[in-house]
């Protein structure tokens, strides 16, 4: 499960990240894949994108590009849309908490919405790998990251991102971000009734 | 209820036998596909060990929500459709296997528990995800020895949510979570949330709440309304009929009784609640008002999974006795069980004597008009039904949770500070100030008794304002009775009004009472001129 997971976030943060120069291909292949994986039910199979596949990039560049709806969770949660805010710093701390930094050719900031994305994807690959290696008490601790991150972070903030970008009705990000947000939301509660039950099990028979 | 009819389809299940002896499954499909009860009705053995097969129907398919009819259980996840959960409801056929009725009772049966599940979809058969509670484990209900196999399978509880614009809590209203026995409700950034870890489902936020502001899909008001229409659609047989809302203990405790080859008459229809808390006077009436000749309630035995204590609710049931009583039905139509934890003959013995007790009575005439948004309160209810029973006598109802107030104001002691109509979640108590007065308005008909005024009345503790739970239809009607009136003083200055008359003297005799002096600035000036008026001395 915990591989799916990740590729799933893998995927998101790819879509919502820069179009390249094939985006819409892109775009095309990671909604194939999302629509395999555990985001599959928001994600579907008639998932409705218009657009003219060549204007991606540009609808990229105006949406978030500009100041109409920047891609930052700093600019929701730390008051009047500035970014670097108190919410950049720690969710630097939380990557540096695993080890990681930020590439230094990756010119954005790091409350980025597809690093946010990538960093989850991340969690869930360690996820994964503790539980192929039986070390469940580190698979644990991912899944508790997870959902901290997932709680304190995305599932705050990407509603009223996804707000503005409706409000634009700038397709495909529109219906991209609201799928994203509600399997976001859905997933974090996913969790959180994993950890409710795994908690349970290892209460009642210690191992 | 939102927009085109939903497509629900229904797959019933003969369970081996178990269901199948004791209901013709053909004539229930014919009837429900040729009353376009149900989009389309396939009949599937041994359901519980191939749940993905039922994935597969609801998908071919492309039904918006499904009714499975089956022996019990819980053993299914959600399935999605467009970004949103296919909501499916489960009948409990397996007490028929008992074949102490006639096939032909039980088949008719079956179709008005099967109609009365439809209907409670048909409003809102697809769910979004927000409403999914996915849970890892043991199933909630009674479990079959098959559904072992699927323990450790992901599946999905339906939660409440909270609608933000109805919400008053920036009014100060805390009564959900007061009342929610997991502790799942909290106010953050002045908002009430809902933490999905700790809720349960039990909907007892839904009664309490003074302005409808949650929301529990197939557990509204309006889809218990409808499903109580589909049981008691007329027809021939099985008349008189009886409403038994069970909680899910009670539930449980009506499968057993089939499984324990005990049974119940067979005119005694269930609607299972997740607890009977969250049965409002409303629906417990509604159910005599659809022509129920009599609604029993079947709580658990023994402790109450939510940790409840339904003596609480008791008090709501014991209002809607004594609206019974005035109306002119009786109060013994509405009956409270609690059966002992494992004595299911003692529990069939009673409500097969309920049943015979209730069948005495002269019938109960049925629903008139379906009540509109606004009706979904008692009070209105109670209005309809005597005007249905053609009852002359006013109806006046003191006893019992009473869920409306009349509010009193002692005007020797209220300085009209207007708090407890800032804090009145329904607005039925209201501030009006208009040139040298103001006024506190109360309209009795929007009262929802919730004491809320009173708990935030600074003066409550001398009895300035007083609650008393009272139901008068007579008084339903008036509107805007004025509680309490007092003039404005003006500033001597600039010539605003600024304070109540009653406030300015409270203030001054404190003043006073502490050794205060210069009094005049308080009475007449405003707070901005009283620096200028100080300095221009």
């Amino acid at each position: 499960m915990a591989k799916g997971r990740g590729q799933a976030y893998s995927a998101l943060a790819l879509i919502l990240s820069k179009p390249q120069a094939n985006g819409a291909g892109d775009l095309r292949r990671a909604l194939q894949e999302l629509g395999k994986g555990p985001a599959a039910p928001f994600f579907y199979q008639e998932f409705p994108i218009h657009w003219q596949g060549k204007e991606l990039k540009v609808e990229y560049q105006r949406l978030f590009g500009g100041g109409y709806a920047p891609p930052y969770e700093s600019v929701y949660r730390d008051g009047e849309g500035q970014v670097m805010g108190q919410s950049t710093l720690q969710v630097v701390k939380e990557y540096e908490a695993e080890g990681l930094i930020l590439a230094p050719e990756f010119r954005d900031l790091p409350d980025h919405i597809a690093v946010e994305l990538q960093f989850m994807s991340h969690l869930c690959a360690q996820e994964a790998d503790a539980w192929q290696r039986g070390d469940a008490s580190a698979a644990l601790g991912y899944l508790r990251k997870e959902k901290a991150f997932l709680g304190q972070h995305l599932t705050k903030w990407l509603p009223l991102f996804g707000q503005r970008v409706r409000i634009a009705n700038a397709e495909p990000y529109a219906s991209l971000l609201t799928a994203t947000a509600s399997y976001v939301a859905f997933d974090r509660d996913q969790v959180g009734a994993l950890l409710n039950a795994l908690g349970k099990i290892s209460g009642e028979e210690p191992t | 209820m939102k927009g085109s009819p939903a497509s629900i389809g229904v797959i019933l299940c003969p369970c081996n036998g178990l269901v199948a002896r004791g209901i013709d499954l053909e004539a229930l499909a014919q009837f429900l596909q040729a009353n376009n009860l149900a989009r389309k009705v396939i009949i599937r053995d041994d359901l519980c060990e191939k749940p993905g097969e039922i994935g597969e129907i609801v998908q071919s398919q492309g039904w918006d929500g499904l009714v499975i009819g089956a022996c019990g259980g819980d053993f299914f996840p959600a399935f999605f459709k467009e970004g949103e959960a296919v909501a499916h409801l489960v009948a409990h056929l397996r007490e028929e296997s008992a074949l102490a009725h006639p096939k032909s009772e039980l088949t008719e049966r079956a179709q008005l528990i099967i109609s009365s599940l439809v209907n409670r979809l048909q409003g809102e058969a697809k769910v979004g995800s927000q409403y999914l509670k996915p849970r890892f484990g043991r199933p909630r209900q009674r479990m079959g020895r098959r559904a072992l196999l699927h323990l450790i399978k992901l599946r999905y509880d339906l939660v409440p949510q909270i609608d933000g614009e109805r919400c008053v809590s920036d009014r100060g209203c805390r009564l959900c979570l007061s009342t929610c026995p997991t502790k799942a409700l909290a106010v953050e950034e002045g908002r009430v949330v809902l933490d999905k870890d700790k809720c349960e489902g039990c909907g007892m936020c839904l009664p309490i709440c003074p302005t409808r502001a949650f929301h529990f899909p197939t557990f509204t008001p309006q889809a218990l309304d409808s499903a109580l229409a589909a049981l008691m659609a007329p027809s021939a047989s099985l008349n008189p009929r009886l409403i038994l809302f069970a909680c899910q203990g009670g539930s449980a405790l009506l499968d057993a009784l089939g499984a324990d080859g005990l049974y119940y008459p067979a005119n005694l229809l269930p609607l299972s609640v997740p607890c009977l808390g969250m049965l409002s006077p409303y629906l417990i009436l509604r159910a005599l008002d659809h022509g129920a000749s009599g609604v029993g309630f079947l709580a658990c035995s023994g402790q109450c999974r939510y940790g409840y204590d339904l003596s609480r609710w008791q008090k709501r049931l014991g209002f809607a006795q004594e609206v019974a009583s005035q109306l002119g039905l009786g109060r013994e139509r509405l009956r409270f069980f609690s059966p002992q934890e494992g004595d299911g003959k003692e529990a069939a013995r009673q409500l097969a004597e309920f049943v015979d007790e209730v069948s005495r009575l002269s019938p109960v005439p049925g629903a008139e008009a379906v009540l509109g948004e606004e009706g979904w309160d008692s009070p209105h209810l109670v209005v309809a039904m005597a005007s249905k029973l053609g009852l002359k006598e006013n109806i006046i109802v003191t006893e019992g949770w009473v869920p409306l107030g009349q509010v009193a104001i002692d005007a020797s002691h209220c300085t009209a500070c207007g708090l407890c109509a800032a804090h009145c979640p329904t607005s039925a108590l209201r501030q009006e100030e208009k040139e040298d007065a103001t006024r506190l308005i109360f309209n009795y008909a929007d009262c929802v008794a919730c004491y809320q005024c009173s708990r935030f009345c600074p003066e409550r503790a001398k009895g300035a304002i007083k609650v008393e739970r009272v139901l008068d239809l007579q008084r339903l009607g008036e509107r805007d009775a004025v509680l309490m009136e007092d003039t404005m003083l003006r500033c001597q200055l600039c010539g605003e009004p600024f304070v109540a008359a009653g406030m300015a003297r409270q203030v001054s005799e404190r003043l006073l009472a502490q050794g205060g002096t210069s009094l005049d600035y308080v009475t007449r000036y405003c707070p901005r001129c009283r620096l200028k008026a100080q300095l221009t001395k």
